[in-house]
This record gives C-alpha cells, structure tokens and sequence, in this order.
C-alpha cells in the first residue's frame, strides 16, 4: 500500500531530522480502513444488478480500494443489496455475525431500507433489514444507481474519522442509528 | 408416439386428450394418476415442472413432462378438491419432481403422501397457511417481526457449528 506524503502529514507528525513519525494509532489505522473497504456481497435482488455494475470496470470500485469479498470473515461492510425474506433473515444474521468488529451495514434499496413495494400485504419479506442487523446507512432507489452506491460507500469512510477502533467492543461504534449525512 | 396413440392406449385412465400446437394435454383422475404416470415415464424421461393452480372449489395440480430424444411435451392435469388435496407422489419416477411437490404442499397445500421428505420448502418454519391459495389472508403481525434478540452466548454456538 502506497503512502503519499500527503497522507502522511494528515495522520502524523514528523520529527525534524529524524526518520522516525509520530502520530495517532486511531488516525492511522481509519485512515487504512477508509482506503480499503472490503464489503462482503449480499445480493438478493435486482439490487445486487446495480452493484456489481459498480464493481465492475464502468463504475470501478477498485479505484476506491473497496474490493468485494467472498466471506464475512475478511469483510468489514455489508452491502445488503435486495429483498430480505423471513426465510433468508437467519441466515443474514448469521453472515453478519461471522464479520470481525468494528462492521458496518448499508442497506441498499427500498425492500432492504423498509420492505419496498413488498411493504404491505405480502406473506414473506421482512420490512427492512434492520428488523435483522443494525443498519449504519440507508440508499433509498428501486434500485439505486451505482453512483448512489459509490457516494454511500465514501460516505461512511468518512464517518470512521474520529471513531477508536482498537477501543471497540461489540456494537459499541453504531447501535442501529444512521450515520449523519 | 402420437396423440392418437396416447388416447388409445391409454383410454382406460384418461379423462380427456387433446393436442393444440404440439402441446398435448391429458386430463386424468386423481386415483389413475399414479398408473399413468408410471406408465409415461419411460417415454418422458424429464420433468419440466410441478404446478398448481387454484380454480376456486378445486386445484388442479399440473404435471409438464418432456420427453428428450422427441422433443414432445406434455401436460397432465389432476383436479383435487381443495379441503382434502391429497395425491400421490411421483418422486420415486422423477427424483427431480420431490423438491416440486414439496413446493406445491408449501404454496397450495396439497398432500403428496409417501413423499420421502415432505417439509416445507419456500417459507420458513413454523409458517401457518399456504399462500397462493386464493383465499390466504397474511398474518397483520408479520409486518412487525424482527429477529428474536440473541445472547452473546447463542452467537458463539452458531459460529462454533460453522467452524
């Protein structure tokens, strides 16, 4: 991983004539967790569609260093990305469950956010994946467009600014409120 | 095979035959249902799919077969009365058919009895109803269901069994 001397001067102090830098362990490592957001995929629905169009190579989330992955145990984000259904929510729980803290949950859409077009009268979706996993940023969208997605992802890097990592205990950090636009 | 062939061999157990466009359709009763099929199956060697249709005082439980060296498809209807949807299984003919039939006891409700495994398929345990039934009202209280809060304790269970 690449450090640029800009970095550098945000997160630590130089010592003159030494070769040694000083600086917060909290600053730097957000500043590393920002830059590379690792989202295990959970695409349920048209949704998903939309997101790996922004993984894909139009949209590139690479260039972001947000790379998906296969497994909840190397992710820290969880893009839920369609239709939750009472017989998939278990099962959700339990992916999320599996992800080492400090984890974080977009719910991506209008059937992860509140149920969508299935909020009344159906017999088998959940009204919105928080009724599941806390939920740190809603994307409203039937679906939404990747750019939507890609703001939401930058978006809560920026939120770990000022968050104590090395501190955390579990659901400490988010406790199923939004983060503040 | 032709359909003429079809209605005269088995003329016995067919209610009606007829074809439209290369599609032929049979009709049968539920008690010959079992002889028929056993007796199509060395000819449609591939079950396209198992679905049900809710007519009001009955379901009509349809049975699309494919045969892969001619190419003909084939639908078999079997009306059951709605308050006692019982057939047999066909699983043992078509291994392909026992997740089919658990799907339509999911949705429909009809009985398939000496299915190997007859559970639920779609919805979830413990679900009351069978929802495309016309007369399926959902549960009001489903709407403000979330996940029964765990223990620390009930987590660490979970992961030990997928470790």
């Amino acid at each position: 991983m690449g450090v640029t001397g800009d970095d550098i001067a945000k997160v630590c102090d130089r010592i003159p004539g030494g070769g040694f830098m000083l600086g917060r362990i909290d600053d730097l490592l957000n500043w590393a967790r920002e830059s590379s957001q690792w989202p295990v995929t959970f695409g349920l629905a048209c949704c998903a569609i939309e997101m790996m169009a922004a993984g894909a190579s139009h949209y590139d989330l690479d260039r972001f260093g947000i790379i998906f992955r296969g497994t909840p145990r190397q992710a820290d984000i969880m893009i839920v990305s369609g239709t939750v259904t009472r017989k998939m929510a278990p099962v959700l729980r339990r992916l999320y469950e599996q992800m080492p803290e400090p984890k974080y949950v977009i719910a991506m859409g209008n059937c992860a956010s509140g149920g969508g077009p299935y909020a009344t009268g159906t017999y088998s979706v959940v009204r919105g994946v928080d009724k599941v996993v806390p939920v740190d940023l809603y994307i409203p969208g039937c679906p939404p467009r990747p750019e939507q997605l890609i703001d939401a992802l930058l978006e809560l890097g920026r939120s770990y600014k000022g968050e104590h990592a090395l501190r955390h205990e579990r659901g400490q950090i988010f406790d199923g409120e939004p983060v503040s636009p | 095979m032709t359909v003429e062939q079809l209605r005269t061999q088995y003329a016995a157990l067919l209610k009606h035959a007829d074809e439209r466009d290369g599609l032929w359709t049979v009709d049968v009763e539920a008690a010959h249902l079992r002889a028929l099929l056993t007796a199509l199956a060395a000819h449609f060697d591939y079950p396209e799919d198992l679905t049900c249709v809710d007519e009001g005082d009955a379901l009509r439980v349809l049975y699309r077969l494919y045969a892969t060296a001619s190419g003909q498809v084939l639908h078999v209807n079997v009306r059951v009365p709605r308050d006692d949807a019982q057939l047999p299984t066909v699983s043992d003919l078509w291994r392909g058919y026992e997740w089919h039939e658990r799907e339509v006891f999911d949705l429909f409700g009809v009985v398939f009895t000496e299915h190997p495994d007859l559970r639920r398929i779609l919805t979830w345990e413990g679900f009351q109803g069978h929802p495309l039934r016309k007369d399926f009202q959902p549960d009001a209280d489903d709407a403000d269901w979330r996940i029964p809060e765990q223990t620390d304790q009930d987590i660490m269970d979970l992961l030990q069994r997928d470790a």
